[in-house]
């Protein structure tokens, strides 16, 4: 008698949000900012504040940018290729739907799905490796469609977010992005700071140096291909006495740095990265 | 004691793995979008503080549901919003689009809104959460036998909140609808 009424009652759950986000990851690092303390006596909170000025606005990943990517950063497109884009099986009340073709025509991912008789919009973004098998936007979405975690691309400790687990009856609608590795010569949708685990600058504290020996990390990295945001806008070429402040990878081989000709962030709307996000262990 | 490894490795990897479920526990029990970013902020702040308490495993998800209910009925999550936490988490949340509900379960929302607070709650726990009657226990900090027994008389009233909104619960199946019948 208490399987109808409980059923009755998992199909008003209200939605269940966007699961992990940009904006969660960036609030880990908020938390963790400030090392644990007892729990009594009074709030971390004083101690987190003054930390958070450094690691509070971007820590993590950004999904567009302002000052970075000059043009467009948009993708270059995302090719169709032969077979199915996506490989679904049954077990139990469920779809499980996983990604064969990371590089398939978005239009394909639908089709399938919407074959299935789901409305769900699945999205393959190219992404800088620290991103690579994360779901971005929604987790667990309404219905309970929930995340397969298995071996893929993972580069860091994440779950690796290979596919997705859908009730056979989920009548509702969700957009799910996934991130993928980017294919040479594509830019990044997804991106994170330059010094981020998994990207070229990470532990080198390479912020307040000067352009030419940023280059010069980059370059011992495989990173020639460096374009420059400042105050007044996208630039080819700066002074190399100029001083780096800010980066990202905007596509596999092409970093992106925010400069300005003195030690005084320029002014430019966009992300603000860590200066540093290496942490004792 | 405490933890073997790194405190922040081992905050991180429960972070990550359980972040989704409390994001949802917590967003489906508070509708403004800044108190449900508030509330998610001050619960893993406090297991953060808290870490050497918390349960490994499996465990540590209901731990952490036991603290976002406190959370949300202390509401002590309203202090957090002049400090700039979860900034960014604010933003998404007020821009995230939930599909609308299902117009058909209307009158088992309502039904169901008209049961006691302690009653939806382990209802929820059970329905929504995905718990059973024991884990729920251990997020309400009562014993498994009482937690069954408050189950079994949720469902009962549920049942006949369903029955008395005219509904007919044959549509929801037959044993619900023994279920409301069932007055004694």
């Amino acid at each position: 008698m208490k399987a109808d009424i409980d059923g009755l009652v998992a199909r008003i759950a209200p939605d269940p949000g966007p699961g992990m986000t940009p904006g969660g990851r960036e609030l880990l690092d908020e938390i963790t900012a400030v090392r644990p303390e007892p729990v009594a006596g009074t709030s971390p909170w004083r101690r987190l504040r003054v930390a958070l000025p450094v690691t509070a606005v971007l820590a993590a990943v950004v999904l567009a940018v302002t000052w970075a990517l000059p043009g467009d950063s948009r993708s270059l497109g995302l090719g169709a290729g032969p077979a199915a884009a996506l490989d679904v099986t049954t077990k139990g009340g469920y779809y499980l739907v996983t990604v064969e073709d990371m590089y398939a025509d978005p239009a394909r991912y639908q089709a399938q799905l919407r074959h299935l008789g789901l409305d769900i919009t699945l999205e393959l973004v190219p992404a800088t490796p620290a991103m690579w098998g994360t779901a971005v936007g929604p987790g667990p979405i309404g219905g309970g469609i929930t995340t397969i975690e298995g071996t893929g691309d993972c580069l860091r400790r994440d779950p690796c977010t290979i596919g997705l687990k859908v009730p056979r009856d989920f009548r509702g609608q969700a957009t799910i992005r996934l991130a993928r590795k980017a294919r040479p010569g594509e830019k990044y949708v997804l991106i994170a700071p330059i010094d981020a685990p998994g990207e070229p600058l990470h532990c080198t504290g390479y912020a307040g140096r000067t352009v030419d020996e940023v280059r010069a990390l980059l370059r011992v990295r495989g990173v020639t291909n460096v374009r420059f945001a400042t105050a007044e806008g996208a630039r080819e070429q700066v002074p190399g006495s100029w001083i780096a402040h800010d980066g990202v990878m905007s596509a596999p081989d092409a970093a992106l740095l925010l400069v300005g000709p003195t030690q005084d962030r320029p002014d430019a709307p966009g992300p603000v990265s860590s200066p540093d996000p290496c942490r004792p262990s | 004691m405490g933890p073997p490894d790194d405190p922040r490795k081992r905050f991180e990897e429960i972070y990550m793995a359980y972040y989704p479920a409390l994001m949802a526990y917590v967003r489906r029990r508070v509708d403004a979008p800044d108190d449900a970013a508030d509330a998610l902020a001050e619960t893993f702040l406090t297991a953060w503080r808290r870490i050497d308490q918390m349960p490994p495993g499996q465990e540590a998800r209901l731990w952490l549901y036991g603290v976002a209910r406190k959370v949300l009925a202390g509401g002590r999550r309203n202090a957090r919003r002049q400090e700039g936490l979860a900034v960014r988490l604010r933003a998404e949340l007020a821009t995230w689009t939930a599909p609308p509900p299902d117009p058909e379960l209307d009158a088992v929302r309502q039904a169901f809104g008209r049961l006691k607070d302690d009653d939806r709650e382990l209802l929820s726990l059970v329905g929504w959460e995905g718990l059973s009657a024991s884990q729920a226990a251990t997020v309400l900090g009562c014993s498994p036998g009482t937690a069954r027994i408050r189950l079994h008389r949720a469902r009962k009233r549920l049942a006949r909140e369903l029955g008395a909104g005219g509904l007919d619960l044959s549509r929801y199946g037959s044993r619900a609808a023994a279920l409301g019948g069932g007055r004694s």
